[in-house]
């Protein structure tokens, strides 16, 4: 039992080394993005058709299958990053730091994404694009930390400093988010509640709900595959010099592929 | 041999880094004529309806006043230091760094906010703010502006060094400055209708304790961090 827990930790932090980590997702990164394809397809169409329209809020509702994994993502990518930043703070793990990089653009993306639909699903509901209330003021500036966290990545130009910089970014901003969320709730909140928590039972019928489950598992295998072939890529870049990079890209050289990486082989 | 206690450093460097904010005080009044400038731009933009500015409304604009003033005079607390190789120094020193960061913090308050609560009920009466409300705002300010300087001196710290700093400083500290803005307004919300501020108020000196008690130690693993291969 005992050596069989080693045998799987030992596996798990061999995953975290770039050579492997680069199998891994190489392997994986296709299987994902056609499952997640999949997933999508059949969630648009039940949410289009087979979901019964809302009795308040009649079709209009129907905005929620994007709005609600976006927004879910949203958050959830940040909190990868954070986890990240942790691990590359303290056990300086690369491949966290590397994920973490390739996270942050497809993160700011699924905020936009949630603001907007946000936005166009509170016009006809409350009557204005926008109100400052505690979940979309917290989505807000989520937003920011997103675009502040680009822009620090890109200002400053040693990998190293900046992997660790922004680590700490991430990390301040993690504390920021509840506290921002809580503060505004006490005074305006105009948002529904949640649907969906682990704590009860969801206030949605089946019917409803397991379209809304099957896009949130789409969105996240589709950032999953993303996160996995941006970071080939760039684990790439970051290791041309290791032996196992040349070796990669010279086998694909040799088979007539294009060099896309980038990258001028030595 | 000459021995430097701890206590004896951190006065000695205290009234070093006064002797310094006294010696460029032009930097430090920048900032003060800036909170002074802003907070007036809202009252001139207003067109003489000043008398229509609802108490909410005044009491916004000079805490986001309060706010950009003390962004502003940001660059400059650990900017020449690091320019002339001190902090180098003291990294190579046996002083614990987290005091540094702690003096830098509090000097930068002394310098920036304390004057800004000197201004603050001169531009309230321009405003029309009630007079009940004055002491609820200092307080609000007092209390705010600390947690600004020392988060303020983080942020400050993780970028020194890079070109066009400032910029990317807004950018960067706004967002972590919205949660002491949140509560502080809620706070005088409260007390403009009359309700119980108690709560906010609470979470606001939560979150003071909290990053007076964190900021030196994080500051100090910043600057260990972040200049070691600079």
């Amino acid at each position: 039992m005992r050596n069989m827990l080693k045998h799987c930790i030992k596996t798990l932090i061999s995953f975290a080394s770039p050579k492997y980590f680069y199998v891994l997702a190489s392997r994986l990164y296709p299987w994902m993005l056609c499952f997640s394809f999949i997933c999508l397809s059949i969630g648009t169409y039940a949410a289009l058709y087979l979901a019964p329209s809302d009795f308040q809020q009649g079709d209009a509702f129907r905005i929620l299958y994007v709005h609600v994994p976006s927004a879910f993502l949203s958050l959830g990518i940040y909190t990868i990053i954070a986890i990240c930043a942790c691990l590359y703070l303290v056990w300086k793990v690369k491949i966290a730091d590397i994920i973490a990089t390739c996270s942050a653009s497809i993160g700011a993306t699924f905020t936009l994404l949630a603001l907007t639909t946000g936005a166009i699903w509170g016009k006809p509901m409350w009557g204005a694009w926008w109100v400052w209330d505690a979940r979309l003021t917290s989505e807000l500036i989520l937003f920011f930390l997103y675009l502040g966290y680009l822009c620090l990545r890109s200002a400053v130009s040693s990998p190293r400093l900046s992997a660790k910089v922004c680590s700490i970014f991430a990390l301040m901003g993690l504390i920021d988010i509840p506290i921002i969320h809580f503060s505004v709730k006490w005074w305006n909140t105009l948002h529904q509640g949640p649907t969906i928590s682990r704590w009860a039972k969801p206030a949605m019928p089946w019917s409803m709900l397991w379209p809304l489950l099957t896009m949130l598992l789409g969105f996240g295998l589709f950032y999953i595959s993303l996160v996995f072939m941006r970071s080939r890529t760039e684990l790439i870049r970051r290791e041309r010099q290791a032996q196992w990079v040349r070796v990669i890209l010279k086998e694909s050289s040799s088979c007539n592929m294009p060099n896309t990486y980038g990258v001028v082989i030595s | 041999m000459f021995k430097l206690s701890y206590w004896h450093f951190a006065l000695q460097l205290f009234y070093l880094e006064l002797k310094r904010v006294v010696h460029r005080r032009v930097d430090w009044i920048v900032g003060w004529l800036f909170f002074l400038l802003v907070v007036s731009i809202f009252g001139i933009s207003m067109g003489g309806q000043v008398r229509q500015l609802s108490a909410v409304n005044a009491v916004s604009i000079i805490w986001v006043g309060v706010i950009l003033s003390i962004l502003l005079s940001l660059d400059k607390v650990f900017y020449s230091d690091f320019k002339q190789g001190i902090l180098d120094q003291y990294l190579s020193s046996p002083i614990p760094l987290s005091l540094l960061v702690l003096l830098k913090i509090t000097v930068h308050w002394l310098a920036t906010a304390l004057p800004l609560l000197f201004l603050i009920p001169l531009l309230a009466l321009c405003l029309g703010l009630p007079f009940y409300l004055l002491p609820m705002l200092l307080l609000t300010v007092t209390i705010g502006t600390q947690i600004l300087s020392a988060t303020g001196c983080l942020g400050t710290l993780l970028i020194v060094g890079l070109p066009r700093a400032g910029m990317l400083l807004g950018v960067l500290l706004l967002p972590l400055y919205v949660p002491t803005l949140l509560l502080a307004i809620s706070t005088l919300i409260g007390c403009i209708q009359g309700n119980t501020v108690m709560g906010s108020m609470t979470w606001l000196c939560v979150l003071w304790i909290f990053t007076q008690l964190f900021s030196p130690l994080l500051g100090a693993n910043i600057l260990k961090v972040c200049l070691k291969n600079a």
